[in-house]
């Protein structure tokens, strides 16, 4: 039989799809895109219950870099979503997104930034808890910080709206 | 493909967590290529670790500081691994069997004919009809030993001169000393250049790129040098070129998986999750509250899931 020339990242990456297809976590599904790239995924992360994002079902990208899980992923909604700590391109800001020398926001401890043994999964799991308890530190989309500090009703009123525009409802 | 999630669905699940601590919590991999423990005590193959250090000197699993100086060979989890791949197959299936027994009856039909099986083997070997066989001294194959003094061994001689010359590079010279890392930041763009071209590897590309370039490759290079059969240096070439390639572009081949069956797994849980959501939308856009709708949204159907080592079975020979 001849070996296959997969990269380390590859060969990570169908590991932890094979697991994720085993035992999904509750509310979340992630795999590849496409069969040519395993360095590409979508995903799906259903909002949290009781937070005003629960009915919600947000759409998001992961882009592997060639030496994963050595970097962290990027991760982005498609389309953006409105919150906090999410950029309004869609980019994700959290610590276990950032890779060791790169913290924008200068209040990470290196505990809680991406290290190798981090997988899909955690970094998903992480997106949960964002979105049931945004970060005010991190202010990667100024106005939905305002509004989620200083109106908390007409922040959970503008979340809900989109989530029902998005189903179609 | 294979990992611990493996023997979730056997008599001892627990065997999992047995196995992660086997594994390299970077790349997954059992620890069989030369692992390292750091002085916080943590084990990982001394390749993965190798490439972490470049990126930061905190160890993964702790984030105590690391210096790659101060990383030792772990040989006696080393050996433990190596037992453990040998026999690994053999348990996972006779846990599987066992545990299937449990909810099974048809155990005993299964029993029955692996017996019959064996009687036919042994009725076979003592049947005097049946040539003297001997091994082919040049591609290993069992044959009747007319057969090897006759025509064969010249149409093996022929067939596997040029393969076995690939396959068992006896001739070629295993490096035994070390390469030393230089300290990159006293040597110009063009001495790094002619320390790649020194090692035979291409010497093209921005600083950064040369720079990474070496690393990789005194990585590879002293991690083989502490395999129990390293190997020699045109193996590491080889990955050196697929690593080229990795760095070149994203796309990699997966020409020969089944990817197709991989990626459409979750399509069905994508299209429930979207179900369940607007079945929960559209309540909450009913008046009244109602209590039920916390639904569990990875309710996937039985097929969604992968069944036991059924995806990929021919990607068990993955290493590289
Ligand atoms: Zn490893
Ligand atoms: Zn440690
Ligand atoms: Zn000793």
């Amino acid at each position: 039989m001849p070996p296959k020339r997969m990269s380390t990242a590859v060969k990570r990456l169908m590991t932890e799809y094979r697991q994720l297809m085993k035992d999904p976590p509750e509310g979340i599904s992630a795999g590849p895109i496409s069969e040519d790239n395993f360095l590409e995924w979508e995903c799906l992360i259903a909002g949290p219950a009781d937070t005003c994002y629960e009915g919600g079902v947000f759409p998001a990208t992961l882009v592997f870099p060639a030496d994963y899980p050595l970097n962290p992923p990027k991760m982005k909604f498609v389309p953006p979503i409105f919150h906090p700590n999410v950029y309004p391109n869609g980019e994700v800001c959290i610590s276990i997104l950032h890779a060791p020398g790169d913290d924008p926001n200068h209040y990470e401890s290196a505990s809680e930034r991406w290290s190798p043994i981090q997988s899909v999964e955690k970094i998903l799991l992480s997106v949960m808890s964002m979105l049931a308890e945004p970060n005010d530190e991190s202010g990667a989309n100024i106005d939905a910080s305002k509004l989620w500090r200083d109106n908390r009703e007409a922040f959970n009123a503008r979340v809900r709206g989109d989530i029902r525009e998005a189903l179609g409802l | 493909m294979e990992d611990s999630t493996d023997f979730l669905a056997t008599k001892i699940p627990s065997l999992e967590k047995f196995e992660d601590n086997l594994r390299c919590p970077i790349c997954r991999e059992l620890l069989l290529r030369a692992p390292k423990i750091t002085e916080c005590g943590h084990t990982f193959c001394g390749e993965c670790i190798d490439r972490h250090l470049n990126n930061e000197t905190r160890c993964p699993l702790c984030r105590l500081e690391v210096q790659r100086a101060q990383l030792r060979a772990n040989k006696s989890l080393e050996s433990a691994v190596e037992e453990w791949k040998l026999n690994r197959d053999k348990l996972l299936h006779q846990l599987t069997l066992e545990q299937n027994s449990n909810t099974r009856e048809h155990k005993d039909d299964n029993e029955k004919h692996e017996h019959t099986g064996v009687l036919n083997n042994v009725e076979i070997q003592h049947n005097p009809n049946v040539k003297t066989m001997s091994v082919c001294p040049i591609c290993s194959k069992t044959l009747p030993i007319s057969e090897i003094q006759g025509s064969h061994i010249d149409t093996c001689l022929q067939t596997n001169s040029s393969r076995s010359k690939r396959k068992r590079p006896f001739f070629e010279p295993i490096p035994t000393k070390k390469l030393s890392l230089p300290f990159f930041a006293t040597l110009s763009d063009a001495k790094i250049r002619i320390l790649l071209a020194e090692n035979g590897l291409i010497s093209k590309g921005s600083r950064a790129k040369l720079i990474q370039r070496f690393q990789e490759y005194f990585t590879l290079y002293n991690n083989n040098l502490d395999l129990k059969t390293p190997e020699p240096v045109s193996n590491l070439r080889k990955k050196m070129s697929l690593w080229e390639k990795t760095q070149n572009n994203n796309t990699n081949d997966l020409k020969e998986l089944d990817a197709k069956e991989w990626t459409s797994q979750h399509q069905t849980q994508f299209d429930e999750l979207i179900t369940s959501a607007k079945k929960t939308a559209e309540k909450k856009n009913t008046p009244e509250k109602n209590s039920e709708n916390v639904i569990n949204l990875t309710q996937t159907e039985p097929q969604t899931k992968l069944k036991n080592g059924e995806v990929s079975e021919s990607d068990n020979e993955s290493e590289i």
